[in-house]
């Protein structure tokens, strides 16, 4: 098996990655780079715990081989805010409940963050949509649903 | 009044989750780590004649390999010993773990698994629980079974004739058979529930490593610490005090991380290779190789009066506890109270069986079995309703338990608030009617709603310990042994200190999760958490209390009477002006940098809460013998699409009684995670089984509910009861697990309110929707 050499900006860093070439995105993110943020829970795309946002759309991180992203941007859940300041996405989920165990938080924040990137003020049913491919068990939907509704309404004001 | 207790919070450990700094057991890489890879029996029931290892030893980068044969466990068990870490001399199930490898990387370690040579002679197997309950069972799964070691707490019973019963309980009281002639109307039925996954988000991990002198260290994705330490330890003879388990961040437990399933191999192989080793259980092996939930055969007879006067209830059910019996044994016993715990009825039985077959081990599951034998009750009180002309909800109300009286089993009942909730949900389904119809009603489109009751005993006799250590700075530190899968435990308890200290939770650590540090616990079972850790925590603070007044009525010189802990401060009771921080009762050292109290050691609160319960009659009755009841209520609106068998849910309305809410967030966040369980249960999931073998190991196979499957957020109802229980901290009960007990009945009642067809086995699925509505059509 070789490795290939990549080039990638991975939360505004760039690096150069010698990756072997059937290593998927998520393992090299926590593994090479220790960006545990990001979650493992089927490995075939089917529950959105590893949501990375690639070039600006959001990706299930254990479908996506490492060697394909060469030269790409990506933003994993450790990027997301600002020094010791939580997104609104992030601070949404805690004031709302949304998190419980919290192994499908950080894909549920990236799919959402994705989602208002395209469409800030999203309907309830195009949140429901966006966040249809990350499954969560603990807490029924509601208060992630709520959370991004009251996120968009922030960012909403901090952008007018 | 207190300050903090019934108000909503952010979660103690919110930040860590949603910046994906909190650490999870799979995010730990130690130094000279090695993967573990388990090789699991491809036969449902067999002997295992010979094992070669020598192929996989040889394989560059192969640590060690092990089998039954190299670990010296014996067997182990959740009150019934009866299994092996790995498989020694029979494999029971397909997906029995066999052998392990621990190599340098994942691939290597899977690598090797291949060549591993296993001879088996493949025996007789069993699947059918009706089969295995027979008394000419297509196979015996524990010939040895009479000769199992068990709990000396609970003694198992079992059935000469039945050799594949492993337990049975019962409760009685009246006279059931009587109570059935003395009824105008006796109805008849048999339901039936999938084998359903808990699917956490986190796969099972475990990291083990031993050190020079034996010391065992192992971090381990569990909902029971202390349940997996003990067991743990006594299967390999250990000392309990050279074994510590950390549980950092758990990604969901629902009750399937009760095991030692990933623990035991670990270790196994952190002894041999000397090094430490992670298992991560692939999605496929938490499917085949973690537990499950019990399928359930449920056969009810009840007795109705002409009045709607439920008389008679006769229930047996047959639990298909898989090849091991795991937490099931506790579950054929504890599932029984849920027929008790709702209803007034004075003639009634209720026979459980446990029963070992061939297939995937069954263990804890949300609820314990009472969701399992609600599905039938529930779904029986509708048709009674029907036949004694009452709505589903007014037969309900009027055989529900109410303060004072006394449960089937026997029990005393107070803090019930099933009434109320059934009212709360009654009116709120009059809401939802309007607010449905305001929805378009294209022809092929039938809708209705469901009702149902519903209740969750929590367990007793049990115990919780906790500690206190003031800090020098007067910070707080709360230690506790159970555990936050998720449901927020740790934030509870940083509320009750922080209302008992009377200041900001932001003075409160809470630890948890490491057996070393935090004192013993029964874990987060059986929803009791909240109310069992929440006394413990209450009575370590007042425990703490007491110390720092004597310190610091030694050092004003005065008598202990004169002085109280209020706000953070040792105080004169005549004079609160006159005080001492914590701090201040500690000295310093010379250099200023260090600070004890001169005397009496640290500065520490302890307590053990017990629940303890009264004698239970040969006939499963007594007083109190369960330490409360969670009670609630459900409504479900559905749509369905008679052309296609779509069922979409389109309203809920959920009360519940969880006495008074420490964290109401946390309680709605339970209701609405619990209902959409239930919803799942009742709509998609199911292990689809072949001869023992899961055909859906998968999420692509196997279903669980999305965003999409549920009503929109102004149709979901969450209400928490006005409750209050006397024994609770702050009149607290706990609510996990109840939250999944209405749901699938409440759905299936709404189908019968949309089309007229009742449906007895679960999950009811599209197909068989419209085959029924089709041979309606006929």
């Amino acid at each position: 098996m070789g490795k290939i050499h990549i080039h990638v900006d991975v939360n505004g860093q760039a690096y150069q990655l010698q990756v072997e070439e059937d290593a998927f995105l998520v393992d090299v993110l926590r593994e090479n780079l220790n960006l545990t943020g990001t979650k493992k829970a089927c490995n075939e795309g089917e529950c959105g715990a590893c949501t990375v946002i690639l070039n600006g759309k959001a990706v299930n991180s254990c479908m996506i081989l490492a060697s394909r992203v060469d030269g790409a941007r990506i933003l994993t859940i450790e990027g997301l805010g600002s020094g010791d300041r939580l997104h609104p996405i992030q601070e949404a989920f805690i004031t709302e409940g949304a998190v419980q165990c919290g192994y499908c938080t950080p894909g549920m924040i990236m799919s959402a963050k994705a989602l208002l990137d395209q469409n800030p003020h999203p309907s309830e049913g195009e949140i429901r949509r966006g966040l249809s491919g990350n499954l969560c068990r603990c807490t029924g939907y509601k208060k992630i649903v709520q959370a991004v509704k009251v996120a968009a309404e922030k960012m909403a004001g901090q952008n007018s | 009044m207190p300050r903090i207790i019934g108000k909503s919070v952010n979660k103690v450990d919110g930040v860590a989750k949603v910046t994906g700094s909190a650490t999870f057991v799979y995010d730990l890489m130690l130094p000279g780590m090695l993967w573990a890879k388990v090789l699991r029996s491809p036969l449902a029931h067999g002997e295992i004649i010979s094992i070669n290892t020598s192929k996989a030893e040889r394989l560059p980068g192969v640590r060690a390999v092990i089998t039954g044969g190299d670990l010296d466990d014996i067997r182990h068990g959740a009150g019934l010993k009866d299994a092996y870490v790995l498989a020694k001399d029979r494999v029971r199930f397909i997906g029995d773990p066999v052998a392990a490898v621990a190599a340098d990387t994942e691939k290597i370690a899977e690598e090797a698994v291949k060549l591993i040579e296993v001879e088996y002679r493949e025996l007789p197997a069993v699947f059918d629980v009706e089969d295995a309950y027979s008394i000419t069972p297509s196979a015996v799964v524990h010939p040895d079974l009479p000769t199992y070691q068990h709990s000396p707490m609970m003694k198992p019973r079992l059935w000469p004739d039945r050799p594949n019963v492993y337990h049975t309980h019962v409760i009685a009281s009246g006279d059931v058979e009587q109570g059935l002639k003395e009824a105008d109307i006796v109805v008849e039925n048999k339901y039936s529930t999938a084998r359903i996954q808990h699917v956490q988000m986190e796969p099972h991990c475990a990291v083990a490593s031993v050190d020079q002198e034996d010391n065992v260290t192992i971090y381990a994705s569990e909902n029971t610490l202390y349940a997996c330490k003990n067991i743990f330890w006594r299967a390999f003879n250990l000392s309990p005090s050279k074994v510590r388990v950390l549980a950092p961040n758990v990604g969901g437990g629902f009750g399937g991380k009760q095991e030692i399933i990933t623990m035991g191999i670990a270790y196994g192989l952190a002894k041999k290779s000397k090094r430490p080793v992670k298992l991560n259980f692939t999605r496929e092996e938490v499917f085949i190789g973690a537990v499950t939930r019990h399928p359930a055969v449920i056969y009810i007879r009840d007795g109705l009066k002409k009045d709607g006067t439920l008389v008679a209830r006769d229930i047996r059910v047959l639990f298909n506890g898989g090849a091991y019996a795991d937490f099931g044994y506790l579950v054929v016993r504890n599932s029984t109270y849920a027929a008790v715990g709702t209803y007034k009825i004075p003639h009634f039985r209720i026979e459980s069986y446990g029963i070992y077959t061939n297939e995937p081990i069954a263990g804890a599951f949300r609820g314990f079995g009472n969701v399992q034998v609600q599905w039938a009750t529930e779904c029986q009180n509708d048709i009674l309703a029907e036949k004694a002309g009452l709505d589903p909800m007014a037969f309900r109300l009027k055989n529900v338990l109410r303060e004072g009286d006394r449960n089937p089993a026997g029990e005393l009942v107070f803090s019930c608030e099933a009434e109320q909730c059934m009212r709360w949900v009654k009116s709120q389904a009059e809401i939802l009617r309007k607010q449905i119809a305001t929805q378009e009603q294209p022809p092929y489109i039938k809708r209705g709603i469901g009702f149902s009751g519903g209740n969750k005993y929590s367990m007793a006799p049990t115990a919780s310990l906790a500690y206190v250590k003031v800090h020098e700075d007067s910070s707080i530190e709360i230690r506790v042994g159970s555990d936050d899968p998720g449901q927020g435990l740790r934030t509870v308890v940083a509320q009750i200190a922080a209302e008992e200290f009377e200041t900001e939770m932001s003075n409160i650590r809470v630890i948890s999760g490491d057996t070393q540090i935090a004192p013993y616990d029964e874990g987060a079972i059986s929803s009791r958490a909240t109310y069992n850790v929440g006394n413990a925590v209450r009575l370590a603070c007042e425990d703490a209390k007491r110390r720092l007044v004597e310190m610091a009525a030694q050092k004003f010189e005065v008598s202990k009477e004169e002085l109280e802990v209020t706000d953070m401060r040792v105080r004169f009771k005549n004079n609160p002006a006159k005080e001492i921080t914590f701090g201040d009762l500690f000295t310093y050292n010379i250099m200023g940098t260090g600070q004890y109290p001169k005397v009496g050691g640290e500065i520490l609160g302890k307590a053990t809460w017990f629940q303890g319960k009264t004698a239970e009659s040969p006939s499963g009755t007594g007083d109190r013998i369960t330490a409360f009841y969670t009670q609630g209520a459900q409504a479900i609106a559905v749509a369905v699409d008679i052309e296609t068998g779509n069922i979409q849910v389109e309203g809920i309305a959920s009360s519940f009684d969880t006495g008074v809410p420490i964290n109401p967030a946390g309680v709605e966040g339970q209701i609405e995670g619990g209902t959409v369980m239930g919803l799942g249960s009742a709509l998609m999931e199911k292990m689809v089984m072949d001869k023992g073998k899961v055909l859906n190991a998968s999420l692509t196979g196997y279903l669980i509910p999305t965003t999409m499957d549920l009503p929109v957020c102004e149709n979901d109802h969450t209400h928490i009861a006005d409750g209050w229980h006397r024994d609770g901290p702050y009149g607290a009960k706990g609510l996990g697990e109840g939250t999944m007990s209405c749901t699938a009945s409440a759905l299936a009642n709404a189908i019968y309110d949309a089309v007229g067809l009742r449906f007895y086995d679960l999950p009811i699925e599209p197909e068989e929707l419209l085959k029924r509505l089709k041979g309606l059509k006929v």
